[in-house]
């Protein structure tokens, strides 16, 4: 029996080279699922960019004749530096981008600190009031902010009128309206990332300094600053890379304030007639052109950071700071920034939500409110297949990407495969693509290629799967680097490889499948940037759903839908939660 | 049976520069005998270990294991582990958190078309074999060190290898848990007639456990032979080093005297048994071998002057100065000596042991 298996194994080819080993006959199933993997990593993240760059040179359309001929042109280039608005969405994308990555960072590194590193009380409230954020869409918030602070129906105008101002003091149609909404949109994840960074902080480094004689204040300054500094610049280039993209914010408080930055340009000049798509590619690889700058300074910046103690990947308890009575003041500053940012626009949000029309408070207002905006969503056909649409978007590529991205992971972290530190970077760079720039992609691509499935879910779907993989690979990477590689070899002793994959492999990483899984739901659920190009009425998620309603100037049925939306996000991250609790790793 | 031919492996150092982590071992293990590979960590041992295991791909060489070639590099012929008949247990023990004992146990078994009700008796019996009846349904998070480790030894023993692999299984226990289990893997690698490979770079759980040493050092093999003999008898100053604490003293101008052999070490003359034809240049000197003269006179007896004193209960560890050299020096707890004083030693002329380095 034995050398029968020799002998088959023997038939097969076998070759010695520079970083592959001996092709054996059970790798088979490995080496082409593997490959697989590889090739549509390759496929889904190389293709649309060179499609995007490639369409950026021809002044046909895709799918036109001659779109393929060699006959390049920088014509589109020339026509966006020519015109007036590129200088100033340029000078508007930094701007805004810098001013909302900053003031979150401020605000995060701030909350961060209070419930990471000190022992002020109510901390799991200030905890969960500045993740809040991650169930909401982002056009919300916008919406949010507009009930508030616009000059025509804004509360706080209203008030500032009632106490005798004549001019509206807010106008959040403005740049820095635009700044000031995505500083609350952009918290979550801000403080999530300092959360971390200051979590994994080795304790010992500050306490080798207090056992040197120097103070609190000085261990802060000399010590932890420093360390911290090179994740504070990373959470930063990331914020930059998130406020370049953006697009639901200056959409909605750009457009009508006349302030143009580049996403808004490609929107327009795609979806508006007259539609120019050569000018809006190249609009949108200068975008990409910026983003992967900061990707590199990024990249610069996390391999430096490998330098210093910080991030060990070690279960650290830092050791956290007495303030005594400073506590409570401490808290209550946190607290009041969080109601300003948070609870406030949500409040406002709901109480729209049951009006009619909105109006400020008051007793009449009060006895106004209706279940009118709920019931009319749930009659409404526009929103029963929104939310299916994005309920099959959310589900099917939080599920394929978790699965995909693992098996990257995997190759990049288990095995001596030649080229496998390209496969991680790779894996890392739609970090980098816009959503709208992503979208803009897909359209060439499918436009040009035999595959007929623009105007379709799939489109979405691949686009999805392009746009959560980097966050993905950075949960699944540091879940396989948690699980010891004895774990998995004790199993090849005895099974074949798809059998450690089934019984030893992903039941470990369950964890990190789960809390992956959630954070694509979540954010595919309520996605705009990338959809809004690539749906039509039929495949219309519910980010696009929304978007239609600010259109139509339906405001109280949009708040209604972000109030439904939110809660769908919600209870799926908690269905998730106990799904994988119950049949996940139990550990003492 | 267990055969490593020339067995070569190599890893990628910086800049494309490779470093031989595994350089031509050969060795050869009989059924039902236990060996170890002994030796400082990055010497290869694990690495030849993992290799018979068919975790790592060889460069070179060639393994067999019972009557079946694994692994041949001229052949380019590769068995999957899974293939290979080997048990192994790993240094974190590798025990599946999300299973039970139970399924743990089990797990070699599956798929292999042993019916259910024989594998729960394999599986019982197994765990009878390593002292933990009665745990089969627990969860393995809730297991101690000891027992985790007694789980993987079933699991490497369930499906009956060929070989059993052990990659330093004792390393995680403290110091009274290694001893016991120590002991008992070597009970009951002997009564089941287990043919064995352990790995380790604990000097005395090597000549403890083992029917036959291999010493290691920078990808290669020292030396290799019975415990007492790698003991007694080192060839190489590193065997001599790292096994005991030998002192390894020059040797020069030597003769033959009276039918004895007598050479030179810098503090006098030195007699010791030599019977090969070599010509050595170095003598091996066991700490415990030097013993307190109560005359002068005799052969190989020298002044000394004692130079430190280490008490560790049951024996004084002490340094002495023979002129210009410094030798370590065991005595009995029962011999009083004191830092300072002046002492005459003396060394069997059979407990000299000439080497060449």
């Amino acid at each position: 029996m034995r050398e029968e298996l020799q002998e088959a194994s023997e038939s097969l080819p076998v070759k010695i080279g520079r970083g592959l080993t001996f092709f054996r006959a059970h790798d088979f199933v490995q080496y082409s699922v593997g490959g697989a993997v590889i090739l549509f990593l390759v496929y889904q993240v190389v293709t649309p960019l060179v499609f995007l760059v490639w369409g950026s040179l021809k002044t046909v359309r895709p799918g036109a004749p001659g779109f393929f001929s060699l006959n390049l042109t920088v014509s589109n280039y020339v026509r966006a530096l020519s015109q007036g608005e590129f200088v100033a969405a340029f000078l508007n994308s930094l701007i805004y981008s810098a001013g909302a990555a900053v003031g979150a960072l401020l605000v995060a590194i701030v909350l961060a600190w209070i419930t990471e590193r000190t022992d002020a009380p109510g901390r799991s409230v200030i905890y969960g009031l500045s993740i809040v954020g991650l169930v909401i869409p982002g056009i919300q918030t916008v919406v949010s902010w507009i009930f508030l602070a616009s000059p025509n129906i804004g509360l706080l105008n209203s008030a500032a009128r009632a106490i005798g101002f004549d001019q509206p003091p807010f106008d959040i149609f403005t740049l820095g309206g635009m700044i000031w909404v995505s500083i609350w949109q952009y918290l979550p994840l801000a403080f999530l990332l300092m959360s971390a960074a200051f979590q994994s902080m080795d304790p010992s480094l500050e306490e080798a300094s207090a056992t040197s004689g120097h103070g609190v204040i000085r261990t802060t300054l000399r010590i932890t600053l420093p360390l911290a500094l090179p994740s504070i610049l990373a959470v930063l280039i990331l914020l930059l890379i998130t406020g370049l993209e953006a697009f639901e914010t200056p959409a909605l408080l750009g457009l009508s304030g006349k302030v143009l930055v580049f996403s808004t340009l490609v929107y327009l000049n795609t979806s508006f007639a007259p539609s120019d798509i050569g000018l809006a590619s190249a609009y949108a690889v200068f975008m990409l052109i910026i983003s992967i700058g900061f990707l590199c300074w990024y990249m610069r910046m996390t391999r430096r950071e490998r330098a210093f103690a910080t991030i060990t990947g070690k279960g650290f308890r830092p050791r956290r700071i007495r303030l005594g009575r400073w506590g409570l003041p401490a808290a209550a500053i946190a607290l009041l920034i969080l109601v300003i940012g948070v609870v406030v626009p949500l409040l406002v949000l709901l109480w729209a939500s049951f009006l009619r029309f909105f109006q400020p408070p008051s007793l009449a207002a009060i006895q106004s409110m209706k279940l009118v905006n709920y019931q009319r969503l749930l009659m409404s056909d526009t929103a029963r297949w929104a939310f299916w649409n994005s309920l099959i978007l959310g589900v099917a590529s939080a599920t394929t990407t978790v699965l995909f991205v693992s098996l990257i992971a995997w190759i990049v972290a288990r095995t001596k495969l030649f080229g496998r530190k390209l496969f991680d970077f790779l894996a890392f760079v739609p970090i980098a693509v816009p959503g709208i720039v992503l979208g803009i992609s897909m359209i060439w691509l499918y436009l040009s290629f035999p595959l007929p499935i623009y105007g379709t879910l799939w489109i979405i779907w691949l686009a999805y799967m392009i746009k959560y993989m980097p966050g993905v690979m950075r949960i699944m990477s540091a879940a396989i680097v948690q699980i010891h590689p004895e774990m998995e070899e004790a199993s090849m002793l005895c099974a074949p490889w798809l059998m450690t994959l089934r019984r030893v492999l992903f039941p470990l990483l369950r964890p990190g499948l789960v809390a992956g899984w959630i954070w694509v739901m979540s954010h595919a659920f309520r996605e705009l940037n990338t959809a809004i190009l690539l749906s039509n009425q039929h495949t219309r998620p519910v980010g696009v759903a929304m978007y239609a309603l600010w259109n139509d100037g339906a405001f109280g049925a949009l708040a209604a839908f972000g109030v439904v939306v939110s809660l769908v996000v919600f209870l799926s991250a908690v269905v998730a939660n106990v799904v994988g609790q119950r049949y996940g790793l139990r550990v003492r | 049976m267990l055969r490593v031919t020339g067995l070569k492996k190599q890893f990628e150092a910086d800049r494309g520069a490779s470093v031989a982590a595994v350089d031509n071992v050969s060795f050869e293990v009989e059924t039902g005998k236990l060996l170890t590979l002994l030796g400082p960590s990055g010497c290869g041992k694990t690495t030849t270990l993992r290799s018979i295991a068919g975790l790592e791909e060889p460069d070179g060489g060639e393994i067999q294991i019972g009557s079946s070639v694994v692994f041949s590099a001229t052949r380019r012929f590769s068995l999957p582990p899974n293939r290979r008949r080997v048990g192994m247990v790993f240094q974190s023990y590798a025990i599946w958190p999300h299973m039970t004992v139970f399924q743990n146990v089990a797990y070699p078994l599956e798929g292999s078309g042993v019916p259910k009700r024989e594998v729960r008796k394999r599986v019982e019996h197994v765990l009878a074999l390593v002292g933990l009846e009665g745990f089969i349904e627990r969860p393995a998070p809730f297991l101690s060190g000891g027992q985790q480790q007694r789980v993987a030894l079933a699991r490497a023993l369930v499906a009956e290898p060929e070989v059993l692999l052990l990659d330093e299984p004792l390393s995680n226990l403290d110091a009274k848990l290694r001893e016991q289990m120590r002991a008992e893997l070597r009970a009951l690698q002997q009564r089941v007639g287990l043919t064995a490979i352990y790995v380790t770079h604990d000097q005395i759980e090597a000549l403890a456990i083992s029917d036959v040493v291999a010493v290691m050092s920078a990808g290669r093999l020292v030396e290799i032979g019975p415990p007492h003999k790698i003991y007694d008898w080192p060839k190489s100053r590193f065997a001599a080093e790292f096994i005991g604490a030998g002192n390894v003293v020059p040797l020069r101008d030597i003769q033959s005297v009276d039918g004895k052999t007598r050479g030179r070490v810098p503090w006098g003359e030195i007699y010791f048994s030599h019977n090969s034809q070599t010509v050595p240049n170095s003598l091996v000197i066991r700490p415990e071998d030097i013993q307190i003269a109560l005359c002068s006179t005799k052969d190989n007896v020298w002044p000394a002057k004692v130079e430190q004193v280490v008490f560790l209960g049951a024996i004084y560890d002490c340094r002495l100065a023979l002129g210009d050299m410094t030798l370590r020096a065991q005595f009995p707890r029962s011999v009083v000596v004191q830092s300072g004083q002046l002492v005459y030693i003396h060394v069997a002329e059979r407990r000299c042991v000439p080497i060449e380095d």
